[in-house]
């Protein structure tokens, strides 16, 4: 069964989703939903659902319970992104040399949106399928909170793999400054981006980030157009935080060091 | 006298007097609902792109003008002549300067603090040993709340003159933990062991990194700073999660805390302190043997 697709519950009927580390279970009860989650170790590449017996579902879990005008109609799971940027590394130093250009592909974990209704979807929860540590994208004055992402940033993507709790997002770095370009981290504003789904995975518009040299914010233009890596890839999500086509931001670390006082 | 009294209200309540007082009433409404006009479009204007800080001085700019302003008409009505109340005031102002040196030094003081931009609205602050939430900067006075929810309020020449630590100026803070593991332990493994924690923790920051330093060699143990980096608003919440995570990980990994202690040598850096335990039994000293018998010594 399809991990994406709408679920219509039955009357005290549990179902199972397995995304990445997360299970989440729902039931319906009369007009609410009950729904709980847990992280576990097994993790497989493509997501699992399916009915289970309710005696199945661990007993120490708190529940979150949702009144819904119309239960009949069931509810969906929707792929997101994160809600913050997150904050990735190449996997190797790389240095890109001045007017040049890389692509690199960074796999993010969705984020899920548990939604019922027919048309207008209403939001029930949001829960990320894999527990990401905080980081601070800047120095101890100024900057951003983000998500740490354990993966980093390849050259190169699987093609014949299929992981559909994994979003890949093609960033692509260009080197207008007159100086090589040499990163330790990769700052990547994922709430404005969207999701789209391919047979295989799920993708986001690419981004384009341009350094300008020193520490100047780099400029970052978000692709409007489908990803083009797969065919027949469909919007699932739109972005969170819709921006103009392009802007102005600090996308790049570099080594920083941090005075000790005593 | 009553009558005195009676007449010179009936002198007051003439036509022209009443014409007058309508007018000041009006200049004092129109001129207050004017003024509270401004004050609101103010806030609305100024919400999304200024702090609450500069909204409040701009409010209380706008008010104290237009008092002023209200003041001056209203006086003009009165037929009061303002050069010589100016001329009046010269003198007064010399007066009232010597006899508050201490309010004019706290209104120069708010000045020169709000230039400063040390602090602001809602910012947490440490003067004097005080730690308190900034309400409002006055015009004398900085208004404050302590955290068990007092009032304060802290005369702006002491805030000038003293040293006032802005704890939520910037977004990040470094929350240093102390602390001290025996001499016998393995420092690399000690390491290895906190930085896991703060890994795991999810209010520990993964960048600016996890510091751990090895401060000195103490009395009783070998003493380490661990410094985690945490957004301000969870500082709280990581202090009492990573001691508790410390303290349950030490226990597992059977990594000794020692407590302060005093070593007693006998002049040999081997040979044990001999001690005899002793029993006074019909005052006699007598010595407990190994089988918990008793000898006289």
């Amino acid at each position: 069964m399809d991990t994406w697709e709408q679920i219509k519950l039955e009357r005290d009927e549990t179902y199972r989703w397995q995304i990445g580390p997360l299970s989440l279970w729902a039931q319906l009860q009369d007009d609410e939903y009950l729904i709980t989650s847990q992280y576990t170790d097994e993790e497989t590449d493509e997501s699992q659902c399916g009915p289970v017996s309710s005696d199945q579902v661990p007993e120490d879990l708190t529940w979150s319970r949702f009144i819904v005008r119309e239960p009949s109609i069931g509810i969906r799971l929707r792929p997101a992104l994160p809600d913050r940027p997150v904050v990735v590394s190449p996997e190797l130093p790389i240095k890109l040399t001045s007017n040049s250009k890389a692509v690199f592909y960074v796999s993010i974990p969705v984020w899920v949106q548990v939604t019922t209704g027919k048309g207008e979807e209403s939001l029930l929860m949001e829960i990320p399928s894999r527990v990401l540590s905080n980081t601070w994208f800047g120095d101890t004055m100024t900057g951003e909170l983000c998500y740490d992402l354990s993966t980093r940033a390849r050259r190169e993507f699987e093609k014949e793999t299929s992981i559909d709790h994994l979003v890949l997002c093609p960033v692509s770095v260009r080197n207008d400054g007159s100086d090589p370009l040499d990163f330790q981290k990769l700052s990547v504003h994922v709430e404005n981006l969207r999701v789209y789904r391919g047979k295989r995975r799920l993708w986001s518009n690419e981004v384009g980030i341009t350094y300008m040299g020193g520490d100047q914010p780099a400029e970052i233009h978000y692709s409007e157009r489908k990803p083009n890596f797969e065919e027949g890839c469909e919007l699932v999500n739109r972005e969170r935080v819709p921006v103009q086509r392009s802007i102005l931001r600090k996308s790049f670390g570099f080594i920083k060091s941090f005075t000790v006082s005593d | 006298m009553f009558d005195a009294i009676l007449k010179s209200i009936e002198n007051f309540l003439q036509p022209e007097n009443i014409l007058i007082m309508v007018k000041i009433a009006a200049i004092v409404l129109v001129g207050l609902l004017v003024v509270r006009l401004i004050i609101l479009f103010i806030k609305r204007g100024m919400k999304k792109r200024f702090s609450q800080q500069s909204i409040m001085i701009a409010r209380k700019v706008v008010f104290y003008t237009g008092m002023f302003v209200i003041l001056i008409l209203v006086l003009k009505q009165l037929n009061v002549k303002l050069a010589a109340l100016l001329g009046a005031a010269g003198i007064a102002g010399i007066a009232i300067g010597f006899a508050a040196q201490t309010s004019l030094s706290n209104i120069i003081s708010g000045f020169f603090l709000i230039s400063e931009k040390a602090f602001a609205v809602g910012d947490i602050i440490k003067v004097d040993g005080l730690t308190c939430i900034i309400l409002s900067v006055d015009l004398l006075s900085v208004k404050a709340r302590t955290f068990d929810n007092q009032y304060v309020r802290i005369p702006n020449e002491k805030l000038i003159k003293s040293e006032v630590i802005n704890i939520t100026k910037y977004p990040i803070r470094r929350l240093d933990v102390n602390l001290s593991v025996a001499y016998k332990e393995d420092l690399g493994r000690v390491r290895e062991e906190l930085l896991d924690i703060a890994q795991q923790n999810p209010y520990c920051l993964s960048n600016p990194e996890p510091l751990f330093i090895i401060k000195e060699f103490g009395d009783s143990g070998i003493e380490i700073l661990l410094g985690l980096w945490v957004v301000k608003t969870d500082v709280l919440a990581l202090k009492n999660s990573i001691m508790q995570e410390i303290k349950e990980r030490f226990d597992q990994e059977g990594i000794e805390i020692p407590f302060p202690h005093v070593s007693v040598y006998t002049g040999s850096a081997s040979d044990p302190f001999p001690v005899h335990v002793v029993e006074r039994k019909n005052g006699k000293e007598l010595q407990v043997e190994d089988d918990h018998t008793l000898r006289e010594q």
